[in-house]
């Protein structure tokens, strides 16, 4: 899912990419696919790189697992469009993946932390 | 834009496998990025073409954003393989308990089956249907077995000039019979064929096995004959393994439903359906070799597989890619 030419194993970003949605849903409040990666795109500085196809089969997966609640809307051009806002069960989830990637960042910060002297 | 965006939409569409309700709705969402991605572009001054193509590289090779789809979408609710399960074991049980053999009870279970997949294919032909289909189309194949035996007497009477000829019009009510089986399996596995063919495999599934034990049970007593003269022990080990089969078949429509991998959900069902189906005609015919075992496998593969090459010949549900806003 991630450009691994980037400097980062795309293993790790497709990993993680759940909590990424999760978290940009619930700050956006509503929001859409494309929507959301430029997002990732801006806030990670351009780091972060999906394939952009294949960040609708993950919102799919958020949906059926009842994280997110997907929703047709009509633009005043007359196409329509695919709005993504969280469920409790999301909010839920994401709460815990939070606290879990807070703990796990700071155990890897102190593990990895410059040698002294 | 439109064009190379419809062609690359086009190829998205043609590995969904999805429902066609599903499929545009996914095919809209996909298109409506590609849009916005290419104004976006171009408003950083990008031509339309150089906009178009990068927006389609930076969006993932079609046939694997199909397949990351698909797997998305395929996998059914736990409900829902209970669901597909259940002809399975009903048929399953009327083997274990030989009831089969009551004609009121047979055709109690089928008239459910048969309603099941009425109320299913009017309720936008979900993935479970599939298995109840199979089933729905055995009441017919049994009437259409039994239709033999007039068609033969007159042939014999015609040729020979020995015996009586069945009535005109019981041959022609049994003719139609005839037409309307081909015509009710044929119309089915060709319409499922064009949603997608694995569906039509999932159909198909019993029906090599059931057809051979029907015949089997035709050609030593006459189906309705046997019914009448209820349980013979000869027969007790064919109900088992037929009992045992469908449960088998049952667990493989449960992995279909629940598994989202479609080469696995291939898997559950020729395997079952080849294993399970060469096993069960080893025990009706008594064939031993392992020739004949492997010849008849690969007969089970080539009829489950079908459906591939039909809908080679038949192509898909064709449906406008991109819908003009």
């Amino acid at each position: 899912m991630a450009d691994s030419s980037r400097g980062y194993d795309s293993d790790l970003l497709r990993g993680n990419t759940d909590s990424l949605l999760l978290y940009l849903i619930n700050e956006m409040g509503q929001a859409y696919g494309y929507r959301l990666i430029k997002e990732v795109e801006i806030r990670s500085g351009g780091y972060f790189r999906f394939k952009e196809g294949t960040v609708y089969p993950a919102l799919r997966k958020l949906e059926n697992d009842g994280l997110v609640q997907g929703e047709w809307k009509k633009l005043p051009n007359g196409q329509e469009r695919r709005y993504y806002s969280m469920t409790d069960q999301g909010r839920e989830l994401l709460q815990q993946k939070l606290a879990m990637w807070r703990s796990f960042a700071s155990a890897m910060a102190l593990v990895m932390k410059p040698a002294e002297g | 834009m439109q064009a190379e965006v419809a062609t690359y939409l086009d190829e998205v569409r043609t590995h969904l496998h999805l429902d066609p309700h599903t499929e545009s709705r996914v095919i809209s969402e996909l298109y409506s990025h590609l849009q916005e991605k290419v104004s976006d572009l171009q408003e950083r001054g990008a031509s339309e073409l150089e906009a178009t193509r990068e927006a389609l590289a930076s969006f993932g090779g079609a046939r694997a954003i199909a397949r990351l789809t698909y797997e998305a979408y395929s996998r059914g609710s736990w409900m829902e393989a209970l669901i597909s399960c259940q002809p399975h074991m009903i048929v399953a049980a009327l083997f274990a308990t030989h009831i089969w053999r009551q004609p009121v009870m047979l055709g109690a279970a089928f008239a459910a089956i048969l309603l099941t997949a009425a109320l299913g294919s009017r309720r936008g032909t979900p993935t479970w249907l599939y298995s109840w289909m199979g089933y729905a189309v055995f009441p017919f194949l049994i009437l259409a077995s039994m239709s033999w035996d007039p068609v033969v007497r007159t042939v014999t009477y015609v040729v020979r000039g020995t015996g009586e000829p069945a009535p005109v019009w019981e041959l022609a009510l049994l003719g139609a019979l005839c037409v309307f089986t081909i015509w009710l399996v044929a119309s089915t596995t060709v319409k499922s064929t064009r949603r997608d063919w694995i569906l039509a495999s999932l159909m198909l599934l019993p029906l090599p096995v059931l057809a051979i034990w029907l015949i089997t049970i035709n050609k030593s007593e006459g189906f309705v004959l046997d019914a009448l003269r209820g349980f013979e022990v000869r027969f007790s080990r064919w109900d088992a393994a037929m009992a045992y089969f469908s449960a088998t078949l049952g667990v493989a429509s449960v992995l279909f439903i629940r598994v989202r991998q479609r080469v696995l959900k291939a898997g559950s069902i020729f395997g079952v359906g080849i294993v399970g189906g060469a096993a069960v005609l080893r025990g009706f015919w008594g064939v031993a070799g392992v020739l004949e075992l492997l010849l008849l496998s690969l007969a089970l593969l080539a009829f489950l597989t079908s459906p591939l090459l039909l809908r080679r010949v038949i192509g898909r549900e064709a449906e406008p890619t991109v819908r003009p806003s």
